[in-house]
């Protein structure tokens, strides 16, 4: 009995610290969506995209160095861009690569691995390659249908909600946009965003929870060190961890001389990209068919780069 | 009268428990538990947002809706409701261990060299930077490293927290230099399974940014002397600093390890801050 209230303990801590490291970011998610919802108009996105489309996918891939966000916040913003017009691929690799190659993950990473640095360098480079890969081959697939019902609903300048807080419209609002009403339209797109992304944020963090409770590590490892199943065993641990990008380099680096350095990239570039908890929180936007072939292709492409490093580089 | 819109409501209410959880941290400092405290500032930016969310929501209150209970409203107070009634005060060691537990090694076994031919398999090759082997029978050779600081202590630190990270670093980053030489330091105990009777690991507990990130760092220690070791046990060592071959769970095989020869050994008290800070 005492064990199940440790554990319950355990979890608990575990549940309401990842609640509390990632609501702030999810918020600033949601705020700076609004704003782009309020302040960017499709056309001014449909200028700014380069024409070709490796342009694109390189561009939206390197953003991240001065557009730092964490993987949570960048769910309501992915969204609110593919509302805007950015296209399916394009956004894709944003959302994959901004985890990665941001300022403050880099030099966490160097922090964590302050006798490599050059992990850093490896880790930056191959999540960029991973997330331009990825966006690049989601963007030969078919993608007529991949979001949720409502998420891509009329994308009118005010007043529009998509899901939720129906509400009265004082139709003077239309005409006058004054400042004070811009303010709240923020506001109310703030609110209802965050509504979207949240509640699957705290399931995601929920399970999370339960596998790094319950969920021995031993187990885990103990499937093997080889050239392969390292790099398969630390993605199921990046997976199941689901840890923020910026802490994670301190666990991969207790993996350090017990794994091959590719597995341990592996761990580095699958995490940010795919794990229980943004798993879930893609649920917000994307219909399941998709986030299951997008799950799969960000699963290949982290494997073969993890198999590549460890062929060619150790 | 507006029949009163059932959903608006509830998201009034999560607002409002959420203001009223993360204030109550803040408040009475639990926030330290779970999040680093260079984090709190988003906390408090967290429910500022929150309160300029409510006084929006407020207006809607009365606006009719024929929409149906969202029941996703439920799921965000599970989390409150949830910390409210567990109402966690410490962590718990074997929880935390999950994650991973760093104990002082000699150096970072990515530039270690082992000169060996029954130890050296492909896998641990390939974790090896290779740097000059000096051959000798089987004793693994450990490559100088330059004293590089590994856990430089940040301002989070309580005083003993700094005291407890500088004891760890000193040890790991020049452990041949500093051996037969007497150190102190306080912890709690950690036993991990595969010790031996009088092994154990005096340690603390090491957050990056949050609770979920944290791992527990120590050194290993070993006392004949009579004393029950019980986990979780806050104690205080003084002892000479030697070496010695150990193998984890975690490992293959056999690495370098610190350990600290215990001459006499102290109960004490947990800090109040059970947290160092490396960053």
């Amino acid at each position: 009995m005492e064990n199940f209230y440790e554990y319950l303990n355990g979890f608990t801590i575990i549940f309401m610290s990842i609640i509390l490291e990632a609501i702030p970011f999810v918020l600033i998610g949601a705020i700076v969506s609004s704003l782009i919802q309020l302040f960017i108009s499709e056309k001014t996105i449909r200028k700014l995209l380069p024409k070709s489309k490796i342009k694109a996918l390189v561009g939206a891939a390197l953003l991240g160095i001065i557009f730092p966000v964490c993987e949570c916040a960048i769910v309501p913003i992915m969204r609110r861009l593919v509302k805007k017009g950015v296209p399916l691929d394009v956004a894709i690799t944003f959302m994959l690569a901004v985890p990665i190659f941001n300022p403050i993950v880099l030099l966490s990473t160097y922090y964590a691995f302050s006798n490599q640095p050059q992990m850093v360098i490896y880790r930056g480079l191959l999540g960029v390659i991973g997330a331009i890969t990825i966006g690049f081959i989601i963007g030969r697939f078919n993608n007529k249908d991949v979001f949720k019902k409502g998420v891509l609903a009329e994308n009118q300048a005010c007043c529009n909600h998509d899901h939720g807080h129906d509400h009265e419209h004082d139709h003077e609002h239309h005409r006058s946009h004054k400042k004070r009403n811009r303010f709240v339209e923020i506001i109310d797109h703030t609110s209802s965003e965050f509504f979207d992304v949240g509640r699957f944020l705290i399931i995601g963090a929920f399970l999370s929870s339960i596998m790094q409770t319950f969920v021995p590590r031993e187990m885990i490892l103990s499937i093997g060190r080889g050239q392969i199943s390292s790099i398969i065993v630390l993605m199921i641990m990046a997976f199941a961890l689901s840890l923020c990008s910026e802490a994670d380099a301190f666990i991969a680096r207790t993996f350090v001389g017990q794994f091959t350095q590719g597995s341990i990239i592996g761990f580095l570039i699958f995490g940010p990209m795919l794990d229980i908890k943004n798993t879930i929180m893609l649920s917000a936007t994307f219909k399941t068919k998709f986030v299951v072939k997008l799950a799969i292709v960000i699963s290949l492409v982290c494997f073969s780069l993890a198999l590549l490093f460890n062929i060619f580089i150790k | 009268m507006k029949k009163a819109n059932i959903n608006e409501w509830m998201w009034l209410v999560v607002l409002f428990t959420y203001v009223a959880y993360f204030s109550s941290l803040l408040g009475n400092g639990k926030i330290t538990l779970f999040i680093h405290p260079k984090m709190t500032k988003y906390i408090i930016f967290t429910v500022v947002i929150f309160i300029i969310l409510i006084s929006q929501q407020v207006k809607k209150l009365e606006s009719s809706s024929v929409k149906k209970f969202k029941y996703s409203y439920l799921i965000f107070l599970v989390p409150i409701i949830l910390a409210t009634v567990v109402n966690p005060t410490t962590l718990s060691a074997k929880v935390i261990a999950n994650k991973g537990v760093e104990i002082s090694k000699q150096i970072n076994s990515l530039e270690m060299t082992i000169e060996s031919s029954d130890v050296v398999s492909s896998n641990i090759e390939d974790s090896f930077t290779g740097t000059d082997l000096i051959p000798t029978d089987s004793i693994p050779t450990v490559a100088q490293q330059d004293n590089e600081v590994q856990y430089e202590s940040s301002n989070y630190n309580t005083e003993d927290g700094a005291i407890f990270l500088e004891t760890i670093d000193t040890i790991t980053s020049n452990l041949t230099g500093i051996l037969g030489q007497e150190t102190e330091i306080e912890g709690f105990i950690y036993l991990q399974d595969g010790f031996e009777e009088n092994q154990f690991v005096v340690s603390r507990y090491m957050m990056n940014c949050c609770a979920a990130d944290a791992q527990i760092i120590g050194i290993l220690c070993y006392y004949t002397g009579d004393f029950e070791f019980k986990a979780d046990q806050w104690v205080k060592v003084t002892g000479i600093i030697d070496k010695t071959m150990y193998k984890s769970i975690d490992q293959e095989e056999e690495i370098e390890m610190a350990l600290i020869k215990v001459a006499e050994i102290q109960l004490s008290k947990a800090p109040e801050d059970l947290y160092v800070y490396p960053y």
